[in-house]
């Protein structure tokens, strides 16, 4: 493996300036607070700052900008998840960092919108409410689209989503819910998904 | 933490404002609220409703000690906007806080996923119209 240069031109705005965008057959290896690795038509993915408290290293496909894109905001959900890990247990409105389970579960779900390429924009907000729940939020214009993922290991997580008319909540995570959910979230669907 | 029961509901006045007590890191950068704030407690400590005390004048001093200290701010909704999204705000006054009321009309989240999802609804919809709340200066 051969580490490139960062490409001279600007990558897009939304894109940290250590995720390159080069044919899929160019070796990249980005080097920051995370890092987006891509080897040929894979994508090494390996948040920094998780992968020093979770000898874990994942292996996605990528597929696409988009995919690129998903990772970025992948990428940023592990960051504040590392920080909440750290966050003080608990004050008097109940607990703050949230439970093992939860930023598993969080991680889980966040990880395999990367796997399935989808063009998720990049997170709007990471943190936890008084039950210690976590709450993942993407917005683009009127709709939302946030993951809770509750402290109690025994309780599923689920989507909360809504427009100006209508809201929902939604516990399965099937890849189809995702694409689904996330079409309808990038306004590639305008049907509120049901 | 725990909510008191009014004992005969006393409607708040509409030109009222309700300052709810809320975590810093609950206020977002551009000055909004998260809905995180206006989330009832999945143990049911806020079922008889949400906690907020009524903007006073002569109460000022009292409420910027409960509220503005270290990790916790205020944040304002009025009583207005409350009902507006078909909520009720009564009195509910304590030793402590004779200002002190309840945000009341969100389901108990407790009971199924339906009210799960009309109770993420209201705090969304309480989120979008709080903003973070500074007391006067003395």
């Amino acid at each position: 493996m051969t580490i490139a240069e960062r490409q001279q031109t600007a990558p897009p705005a939304e894109v940290p300036s250590y995720v390159a965008i080069r044919p899929p057959t160019v070796e990249l290896i980005g080097i920051g607070p995370d890092s987006a690795l891509v080897v040929d038509n894979w994508l090494w993915l390996s948040g920094y700052v998780h992968h020093l408290t979770h000898p874990l290293f994942a292996l996605v496909t990528a597929r696409n900008v988009g995919s690129v894109l998903a990772l970025t905001s992948y990428s940023e959900v592990q960051r504040q998840l590392a920080g909440l890990r750290i966050a003080p247990e608990a004050d008097e409105f109940g607990r703050i960092r949230p439970s093992d389970s939860a930023i598993a579960a969080a991680t889980r779900v966040t990880f395999s919108i990367v796997q399935v390429g989808l063009e998720m924009p990049m997170v709007e907000d990471v943190s936890t409410d008084s039950d210690g729940a976590i709450r993942i939020l993407w917005t683009i214009g009127g709709r939302k689209l946030e993951l809770v993922c509750p402290f109690q290991p025994s309780q599923r997580p689920y989507w909360y989503y809504s427009d100006a008319q209508d809201f929902r909540i939604e516990y399965e995570q099937s890849r189809d819910v995702l694409r689904r959910l996330v079409a309808w979230l990038n306004g590639k669907t305008t049907a509120f998904p049901r | 933490m725990t909510t008191s029961v009014p004992e005969s509901e006393v409607r708040v006045p509409l030109d009222a404002n309700a300052l709810r007590k809320i975590r810093r890191s609950w206020i977002k950068g551009r000055g909004g609220v998260k809905k995180a704030a206006f989330m009832p407690r999945e143990n049911g400590n806020d079922r008889d409703g949400l906690s907020v005390s009524i903007e006073t004048p002569d109460l000022a001093e009292t409420h910027r000690a409960h509220f503005d200290s270290g990790s916790f701010c205020a944040c304002v909704v009025s009583a207005f906007q409350v009902r507006n999204l078909t909520l009720e705000i009564v009195l509910a006054p304590e030793d402590f806080d004779p200002a002190h009321a309840l945000i009341t009309g969100i389901p108990d989240r407790t009971l199924g996923s339906e009210e799960l999802a009309r109770a993420e609804r209201f705090a969304e919809k309480l989120a979008e119209v709080a903003t973070e709340y500074r007391f006067p200066t003395p």
